[in-house]
């Protein structure tokens, strides 16, 4: 767990050099997770979102009650803004990222995880400084299992980061 | 009154060729005439009455108290286990309902969400909502109280029953949106498959002839509101 959280400011320390301002820092609820997350936006209108969450594979089902982890830095373009009526504003967003974690995946134990990842979300800002995104996500990985019996590592794809890439992703962030 | 031709009393014989309600159907007259009422003071105050709306929430459960016997080859086995236990479930939902008065809601909500371990079902349940702050439609706190039945299809006994009161607080974030961050203490009775307790396996229903867990815990709820 050490090492994640490692990996995590290692990730946030180029989106904080590249922020600007408005930083939100809010929760990831989603039926994959639940977790953390952080939205720094830069001066072109793009945004850099960093999120740590808890794996639920397993433990919606309650089948287990030890989730996994895993962490995503995504950099989101902005494909469309639009004003709303109400005064907020609403923009989707399409970005590459990277993830990488300690996750379970279908029918196999807890293994290291990395690879490339993908988003595409709608984000709603509001003048009461709240920012709420609802968008899915997907990664492109590789699952490395240990073997209980001898230690070696079984590389194979990872599948939930395909086949859970339907499931929305709801986010509520505060903008400072 | 004696004397006057055109008055006299009702008797049983006058009632049997009038049209009588099924209790149904005065159910159903008196929700349109209660909506109806609603609708005019509502209008009158130039205020929304219907809204609708989603929201997803977070179960702590922090006590369970579970009963359950099944058929081994040595007979009936009871099994209970009592006491502290940590487990998470999520839902989510979506909701219809009136703003009875300015500081009052009544609402329909129906969704999908765990109950206790390896048990999942579709909730509905019917919730009333008080302002502490006299206008729903203002930033303010709130208190609620909740009550539903589930359909849980992948369980012992199909099915739970649930309740849940508690409060917090509603942020306005336009005129017609708005954000409730909510917490309540919520307990439930679910009939879930029966683990067997030596080899933590899935017992077969036909082998089981009762499971029953009650379990209580805190709520975390977003509530999005249209």
């Amino acid at each position: 767990m050490r090492k994640l959280f490692t990996i995590f400011t290692l990730i946030l320390l180029p989106a904080c050099l590249h922020a600007g301002d408005g930083v939100s820092m809010g929760i990831l609820m989603s039926p994959k997770g639940v977790g953390v997350t952080t939205i720094f936006p830069a001066r072109d209108g793009s945004q850099s979102v960093c999120r740590m969450y808890a794996d639920f594979e397993k433990v919606m089902k309650g089948e287990s009650g030890r989730p996994g982890a895993m962490l995503q830095y995504i950099f989101d373009y902005p494909i469309v803004y639009k004003r709303l009526n109400d005064g907020g504003t609403m923009t989707w967003y399409i970005g590459p990222g990277v993830a990488a974690g300690y996750v379970r995946d279908r029918k196999i134990g807890y293994g290291m995880t990395a690879g490339l990842a993908g988003e595409t979300c709608l984000e709603f800002s509001f003048s009461r400084l709240f920012n709420i995104r609802l968008g899915l996500s997907g990664a492109l990985a590789l699952h490395a299992e240990k073997e209980k019996r001898n230690g070696s590592h079984t590389l194979r794809f990872y599948r939930n980061g395909i086949l859970n890439a339907w499931k929305p992703e709801l986010s509520l962030a505060y903008r400072f | 009154m004696p004397g006057n031709p055109s008055c006299h009393w009702h008797t049983d014989s006058d009632m049997v060729g009038s049209k009588s309600y099924s209790t149904f159907q005065r159910a159903i007259i008196s929700l349109i005439i209660t909506l109806l009422c609603v609708n005019i003071n509502a209008a009158s105050h130039n205020r929304r009455i219907f809204t609708y709306g989603a929201e997803i929430n977070s179960t702590f459960t922090l006590h369970t108290d579970y009963l359950g016997t099944f058929l081994t080859p040595d007979g009936l086995v009871n099994f209970n286990k009592k006491g502290g236990c940590l487990h998470c479930n999520g839902g989510a939902s979506v909701y219809a309902g009136i703003n009875a008065a300015k500081w009052l809601n009544v609402s329909l909500y129906a969704g999908y969400g765990g109950f206790t371990k390896l048990t999942q079902g579709f909730p509905v349940s019917l919730r009333t909502t008080f302002s502490l702050s006299g206008n729903l439609s203002e930033d303010g706190i709130l208190i609620f109280a909740d009550a539903g039945m589930a359909w849980c299809p992948d369980s012992y006994t199909h099915k739970a029953m649930f309740g849940k009161c508690g409060g917090g607080y509603r942020i306005m974030l336009t005129r017609k949106f708005s954000l409730d961050f909510l917490i309540s203490a919520t307990s439930s009775n679910s009939g879930p498959h029966l683990v067997d307790p030596l080899e933590f396996v899935i017992i077969p229903d036909e082998k089981v002839y009762m499971s029953k867990s009650r379990d209580v815990g805190i709520q975390f709820t977003i509530g999005f509101n249209f």
